[in-house]
């Protein structure tokens, strides 16, 4: 990044009393003239505007004024001139200016007019907008063609779409140079300048193998010479209530409950588990009372008073209680920076601390940058960054140890964790009888209070991450526009993990009862001693990185060349060990020397196990090397050729090394129609149109061309070293490739609107996909460069800027319209029941959206008995089996399961220092399945819970508004299947959400260049949808049944000193 | 620093020319191609080898029940063959003893390509041993479950398919039954030749594990001399017997895993249905053991509900699958079979009692006697049923012994759910004896289903 500092130039004094004529040029960041700015003298109020080439003057009787230049889509600007003579004024672009800061590709910092590739560039402001601990997460929302998949709770970006099936679908992501093989959450925001995502071929395929996701380029603060000293801190706060847990309709409340369990107590479902007297399943509290009562212990009034008095209780509650807390999360950052003509430097620190909603959970997070740059000679320049971060998270496992056990996955609805606050024990792993009787007979205590543990810290486990970069590099300017650049890069990440279960833990105390055997009637011989169970992972990373890189920059009259060529080498090595020590004894670290070798005797089951050794060890190494070139040529300011070749090598296990060379290119051009003569200025300053074709490659890392084999140690009962066979040969392999074309306009419109609309087309070929296979062979499927994808779409940004009076308005409008549909597939399979679902994973058809939503077609419920109903062959039909084989075309398509158009709208008030800012979001064209009653998992592990269960069929009649079948026994779980996936359960999901609202004020204090800036802003996020098509009342962005995000609430300052 | 960078600089260059070997790295520590002799063992090590083998034949046979309860709780395929519903299938039951085959022959490929030297000739020759013998294992266990039984004066089309590569683009064929046992045979002949005479644990087949293997095979394609030469030489390498005086009836188990009587370990694929709180020893099957026999308690727990669990599997393991493998309590009663089917009454019967006086309490075994060969078969075949239930054997034993009208027998299932009682019945030599193949493997593999 050039100078970012307006510079005024001294020229010679003249006398003060005569007329003075001030004289001079507006001009952009890469020295490009700035037509039409506005100038005015502020003490006179004289105004000018400046010409095509950016020139200006006037004439004035005092000398001594400040100037201020303002132009539409850069920031407005005061000069103090008290010089005489031409006085060049460097205009900022403006924080909603689409495409006037310079590109960082990570190989090569372009101007935005000379490039034909498609760019988004985030700036600065707008990516301080949001509030968030990492970096990531403020890209969505307002970033043109970038969407997230939150569907399985996690945060999966795309770029564009699909570019794959099966292989690595997350963007590669850069950090200044080189690909960053860290954490993500570990960068620190406030060091980040900008973000540019690479989108079509020009763009990214210079990145070669790894760029068919798309290439995100994060681009740290940068300091530049001579710059006064500067002094920056920040500090916000986020708040959001505890997570509503009544949303989640996967639950049964406990009356309900109780109902049901009820229901398969009289038709013997609980006889065997009651029975049993070997291995103890836990049976829940309302069973022991129906069994009791059935053995005539207690009376069926008794029996219905107990049942009442358990119906009153709800987990929920006690969750809400004990487990969950508001979330708070707290960030501080700071950085001292300056530069003198020879030297400059940045420092910056940042602490982070985050208390999550569970509690017991918190994030801390210090992080450390030091970068500097030495002019060694007037034409060599050596940088030097270093960074470091450690950041720390405790997670208490407590809340995810609260499950019944046994067969059951979660826990009985009417549980009660405590009682006056005191902790209560809750039904887990056996029959409560055998627990009771356990104290009698030797054991350790068997009993688990969920709250007790959970204010004990029993279950907490530490991770910690502390990372180093160090970043060197050396440019040399030679003659003829020629520049050479070394550059190295050493990353060094250890991350270790540790979690001591303590000696009162129920985890321990389960394990020490297991694996014990009887003395006497009271006392037992415990094979692994009572004592904390200590586990530590840690995983080690290293890489290093080294480039080396030769450009040329030069203009030969009306002819602009720029061309870089270089080669790099990189390699990641990933070490991880994990231990664990038993009887472990953090006073002294003495421990017990436990025998992993010999099976033991199990209690109450009679099994025999080993003692879980957890000691594990792994190394992976990916090595690449690659070399790259990029050129471009710009003929009159108007027309742009650009073209980027690149090869990778990599040592992916049993790839053949002529395989292993893939060369990816692009070629582009650009013509920029508002610089031709015949053009109209007047109502398009600019109009630019761009044409890109180009290859970009993706990876798989676990597919192989011969037969590899994993490594495992220790087999069970003999102990041996075995070896797991991973997937058959294939020496047709080869990696996977996305063409792209992209046809692009930017244009501006009367100095209010501008835009980029871009049109793009993508091929992926030779997609890796697994291909069932007859399972005769041994296998029953196997990965092959099979599939294929075409997807098309649009991007588009507008943005509008209007200054009235005091009032600034300003907006921008995000369209995106993506849809990439299956190409070419292998289907051996074309049975029903293998592409109805949810569509959370790829769902490949050829013709049909990648995440394609299909349904059982519905007839309603049968009137007699309520079972659901599809049709075959065209007649209504209960044979679920018949319907499950039936081909594919039989079913209902319904369309793609993420949103085909999508994307935001922006609006900002500004008035003096205040500013209001709203984010309204949108996602249309697709659809969601909600979540449903599953009576076989809802019988046999409790997990088919769901609210809809009191809506089910209970009479004839019902069918007439209902759709959720009757509850039979036994449970039949193809029926089960078909009501899930049938046309009963989709919703559309399109919605209009209130994303977010900013205030902020702002204040800026001009004082002789230095800039004194104060921001201080108030943020809800997550404010609500305003609109939904579902009439379910579901947020489809969390339609699998993750809670949906919880208002947050955050204010922040900052300072400029 | 100008200096590293200068190292730096020539290094790049050293390593970009020189890339070919450098990016010859391991990319993951844990990966191989399977090229050394190691890596080809480690393979067969893998416990997977012995287990997973087809469950279908043990849940089909009689020698439990479920009550209406837990059968309706169970999955729709373990349902279907409780009840020998003409559609039953296991998909797994298939494809995961195809990988077997699979591994096996991938270790055959890969062992031609390895020339032995004199120091490492004891371990090329168990690998090339035990892949035949895993093979040929393999597939006896499928030819029980999926083509209809041995009759050698009439061949019949619905063999195996016999798969050799470990080229999956190989099309699978249908093979005959007669060719189908010929491989089984071959297999295990070529693995005699190689596998040394003990190992240390029976995971490993050895010779016994072959002879035990072979003498199996000849009692299920009735070709008993064969059966009993087989029998007689497993015998004198290997013939422990356990002597149940030494257990501990009351154990959740009373036998570890790899009991002495084990000559190769095997077991099927975990079914919910073999859960010991489910199944339910048959009645008549239990009241035929003697009070005196220690098997009464050894084998079975008491359900205090009038009802009797299987306990003592020789996996070792509680519940959830069936021993497949080979023990010499099953050699010694098909050594018996074979001397009493030959007229050697007194041979059969010696065999005989050596098994069961290991079986009785001590001291109260009186040796049983036989007169003709006709009476020691019967003792023989009745004392089979009692020493391998819950083996796996029933099922082929059934197949085979339904062909002589002597011991032909009805099977009859009954579901009673408090409301209505269904019974099911599978007829001596009814084409249900024989599973359907998945469905899967007919479509993708193009290969004819059998007959119903």
């Amino acid at each position: 990044m050039r100078s970012l500092l307006l510079l005024a130039l001294l020229c010679p004094f003249l006398t003060m009393c005569q007329p003075i004529t001030i004289k001079g040029k507006a001009i952009n960041i890469h020295n490009e003239p700035v037509a039409g700015a506005t100038i005015t003298l502020k003490r006179t109020g004289e105004t000018t505007i400046s010409d095509l080439q950016g020139n200006f003057g006037f004439q004035s009787s005092l000398l001594t004024d400040t100037i201020t230049v303002s132009a539409i889509n850069y920031e407005p600007i005061e000069v103090p001139n008290n010089e005489r003579g031409l006085i060049t004024v460097i205009l900022l672009p403006s924080s909603t200016t689409l495409r006037e800061v310079s590109i960082n590709t990570g190989y090569q910092q372009l101007a935005p007019g000379k490039s034909t590739g498609s760019f988004t560039t985030i700036d600065n402001n707008l990516l301080n907008r949001q509030v968030s601990p990492d970096i990531l997460s403020r890209l969505e929302h307002i970033t043109p063609s970038l969407s997230v998949d939150k569907r399985l709770g996690r945060y999966d970006i795309s770029i564009r779409g699909l570019s794959t099936l099966f292989a690595s679908r997350s963007p590669l992501i850069i950090l200044d140079y080189f690909p960053y093989d860290g954490d993500i959450q570990s960068i620190n925001p406030n060091d980040v300048e900008s973000i540019t995502i690479l989108k079509d071929a020009a763009a990214a395929s210079v990145w070669g193998a790894r760029a068919a996701n798309g290439v995100i380029v994060i681009t740290t603060k940068k300091r530049s010479y001579n710059q006064p000293f500067k002094i920056s801190v920040s500090s916000n706060f986020t708040w959001a209530d505890k997570p509503d847990l009544y949303k989640d309709q996967r639950f049964l409340p406990s009356a309900r409950f109780i109902e049901v369990e009820t229901f398969l107590f009289d038709k013997g479902r609980y006889n065997s588990d009651l029975s049993n007297t070997t291995t103890r399943p836990p049976v829940s509290p309302a069973v022991e009372l129906m069994a009791l009562q059935r053995s005539g212990q207690i009376t069926n009034q008794q029996l219905q008073q107990s049942l009442a008095d358990l119906s009153s209780i709800d987990i929920r509650d006690q969750l809400r209680n004990y487990f969950y807390q508001p979330s708070l999360n707290s960030q501080y950052a700071l950085a001292l920076e300056g530069g003198t003509n020879k030297f400059n430097y940045r420092f910056s620190a940042g602490y982070d601390h985050n208390r999550t909603h569970t509690v017991g959970n918190q994030y801390t997070r210090f992080t450390a940058g030091w970068e500097n740059n030495f002019k060694l000679l007037s034409n060599l320049e050596w940088n030097t960054a270093f960074n470091y971060i450690q950041a720390s998270s405790i997670t208490d496992n407590t809340l995810s140890k609260i499950f019944t056990g046994g067969s059951y996955t979660t826990i009985y609805p009417y549980a009660a964790l405590a009682e006056d606050d005191n902790p209560l024990p809750v039904v887990k792993d056996y029959r409560t009888a055998l627990i009771t009787s356990a104290q009698n007979a030797g054991f350790l205590n068997w009993q688990f209070f969920p709250l007790h543990e959970l204010r004990q810290g029993y279950n907490r486990s530490t991770s910690e991450n502390f990372a180093a970069r160090i970043r060197s590099s050396l440019s040399y300017k030679l003659p003829f526009g020629l520049s050479a650049q070394l550059l190295w890069q050493l990353e060094k990440q250890h991350a270790p993990t540790a979690s001591v279960l303590h000696q009162d833990s129920y985890e321990v105390r389960n394990l020490v009862n297991r694996y014990s055997i009887a003395n006497s009637p009271t006392t037992r011989k415990f094979i692994i001693q009572p004592g904390a169970i200590k586990k530590s992972a840690t995983s080690e990373l290293n890489a290093q990185s080294l480039r080396a890189q030769l450009a040329f920059n030069r203009q030969y009259k009306q002819l602009f060349i720029n061309i870089i060529g270089g080669a790099e080498a990189r390699e990641a090595e990933r070490e991880s060990i994990s231990s664990i020590f038993y009887g472990f004894n953090s006073d002294n670290g003495t421990y017990q020397l436990v025998n992993f070798d010999s099976s033991f005797l199990i209690y109450p089951t009679g099994g025999r196990s080993r003692v879980p050794a957890g000691f594990d060890y792994g190394l992976t190494n990916n090595r690449f090397v690659s070399a790259y070139t990029n050129a471009s040529l710009t003929l009159q300011n108007k027309y742009t050729v650009s073209a980027s070749a690149r090869k990778d090598a990599s040592n992916l296990f049993g790839v053949e090394t002529n395989r292993k060379w893939q060369p990816l290119w692009s070629a582009g051009f650009a013509w920029k129609l508002s610089e031709e003569k015949w053009f109209s200025e007047s109502s398009f300053p600019e109009l630019k149109l761009r044409l890109t074709y180009g290859k970009t490659g993706n990876i798989k890392q676990d597919a192989a061309a011969v037969p590899t084999i994993t490594f495992a140690t220790g087999a069970q009962y003999t102990g041996y070293t075995y070896a797991q066979l991973n997937n058959p040969p294939d020496p047709q392999l080869r990696w996977e490739k996305l063409t792209t074309t992209n046809l692009g306009l930017d244009f501006s419109l009367k100095k209010i609107l501008s835009g980029t609309v871009e049109y793009y087309r993508k091929l992926s070929i030779d997609l890796l996909a697994p291909t069932p296979l007859d399972p005769t062979t041994g296998l029953i499927s196997t990965m092959k460069n099979a599939a294929s994808l075409k997807g098309q779409g649009i991007d588009l940004q507008l943005n509008a800027n209007m200054h009235l009076a005091k009032f600034n308005w300003s907006s921008s409008f995000i369209f995106n319209w993506n849809e990439i549909r299956v190409h070419k597939y292998y289907n051996a399979s074309t049975s029903a029941s293998s592409f109805v679902g949810s569509a959370t994973a790829v769902n490949p058809l050829k013709g049909k959206h990648v995440f394609a939503l299909f349904s059982y077609k519905w007839a309603g419920l049968d009137s007699i008995n309520g079972d659901p109903l599809g049709y075959l062959d065209k007649q209504s039909s209960k044979d679920y089996t018949a319907m499950r084989n039936a081909d594919v075309y039989s079913l209902t398509y319904h369309g793609s399961a993420i949103p085909v158009y999508f994307g935001a709208w922006r609006h900002s008030l500004g008035y003096k220092q205040f500013a209001i800012s709203i984010n309204l979001t949108y996602k249309l064209g697709y659809y969601f399945r909600r979540s449903s009653l599953n009576y076989t998992a809802l019988f046999n592990n409790w997990s088919g819970a769901h609210m809809e269960y009191t809506k089910r069929w209970q009479q004839p009649g019902d069918e007439l508004h209902t759709t959720v079948p009757s509850m039979t026994y036994p449970a039949s779980s193809s029926r089960d299947a078909f009501y899930q996936n049938s046309e009963a359960t989709i919703e559309k999901g399109d919605h209009i959400r209130f994303q977010d609202l900013r205030l902020s004020w702002n204040s800026t204090v001009q004082k002789s260049f230095l800039f004194k800036k104060t921001e201080a802003f108030f943020l809800v996020n997550n404010i609500g949808i305003l609109w939904r098509a579902n009439k379910s009342g579901l947020d489809p962005d969390h339609s699998s049944g993750y809670l949906p995000l919880s208002k947050q609430f955050a204010i922040g300052i900052k300072t400029i000193l | 620093m100008k200096r590293n960078v200068l190292i730096l600089l020539s290094l790049f260059i050293i390593i970009v020319s020189c890339n070919k070997d450098w990016l010859d790295k391991k990319p993951d520590i844990s990966l191989a191609v399977p090229s050394r002799l190691d890596d080809l063992l480690a393979l067969l090590d893998n416990p997977a080898m012995n287990s997973s083998y087809p469950t279908a034949l043990e849940i089909a046979a009689t020698d439990y029940y479920v009550t209406y309860a837990d059968w309706a709780a169970r999955s729709d395929d373990d349902r279907e063959n409780y009840i020998w519903h003409q559609n039953a299938q296991y998909s797994n039951n298939w494809s995961q003893p195809y990988n077997k085959i699979l591994v096996a022959n991938l270790v055959l490929e890969q062992l031609q390509k390895i020339t032995s030297s004199p120091v490492d000739t004891a371990l090329y020759n168990y690998i090339k041993g035990a892949a035949h013998f895993y093979r040929g294992f393999t597939y006896y266990l499928l030819s029980q479950a999926y083509c209809p039984p041995y009759d050698a004066a009439s061949d019949n089309p619905y063999g195996l398919p016999l798969r050799t590569t470990s080229d999956f683009n190989q099309p699978s064929a249908r093979s005959t039954v007669v060719e189908t046992y010929d491989f089984i045979i071959n297999d295990f002949k070529t693995a005699l030749k190689y596998l040394p005479l003990t190992n240390r644990y029976p995971s490993r087949p050895a010779k016994p594990a072959v002879y035990a293997a072979l003498a199996r095979v000849f009692l299920c394609i009735e070709q008993y001399e064969w059966a009993g030469r087989y029998a007689d030489s497993c015998l004198l390498i290997y013939n422990t017997l356990v002597n149940y005086n030494t257990l501990n009836a009351a154990a959740t188990n009373p036998f570890v895993v790899f009991n002495p009587e084990v000559i190769f370990h095997a077991q099927s694929v975990t079914s919910a249905i073999f859960n010991p709180a489910r199944t339910k020893v048959d009645s008549v099957l239990f009241n035929s053991y003697h009070t005196n026999d220690l098997r009464k308690t050894v084998f079975f727990r008491n359900n205090n509900n009038g009802t009797y669990t299987f306990k003592a599997t020789y996996t070792g393991q509680t519940g959830g699958s069936i021993f497949h493998g080979l023990a010499t309590d099953e050699i010694y009663l098909v050594r018996a079979e074979a001397f009493a089917r030959s007229g050697n009454t007194a041979e059969a019967m010696n065999d005989l009692n050596t098994l069961l006086i290991k079986r009785w309490k001590t001291g109260t075994f009186i040796p049983f006697s036989a007169s003709t060969p006709q009476q020691a078969l019967d003792l023989i075949l009745l004392e089979r049923r009692k020493q391998l239930c819950f083996r796996g054997l029933r099922w082929t034993d059934l197949r085979r012994l339904n062909k002589d009208p002597r011991y032909a027998q009805t099977l009859t299932r009954v579901l009673d759910n408090g409301t209505s009682v269904e019974t099911y019945t599978l007829a001596p030599n009814d084409p249900r004896y024989t599973f359907m193949i998945p469905e899967e493997a007919i479509i993708l593999g193009g290969i004819p289903q059998n007959p119903r």
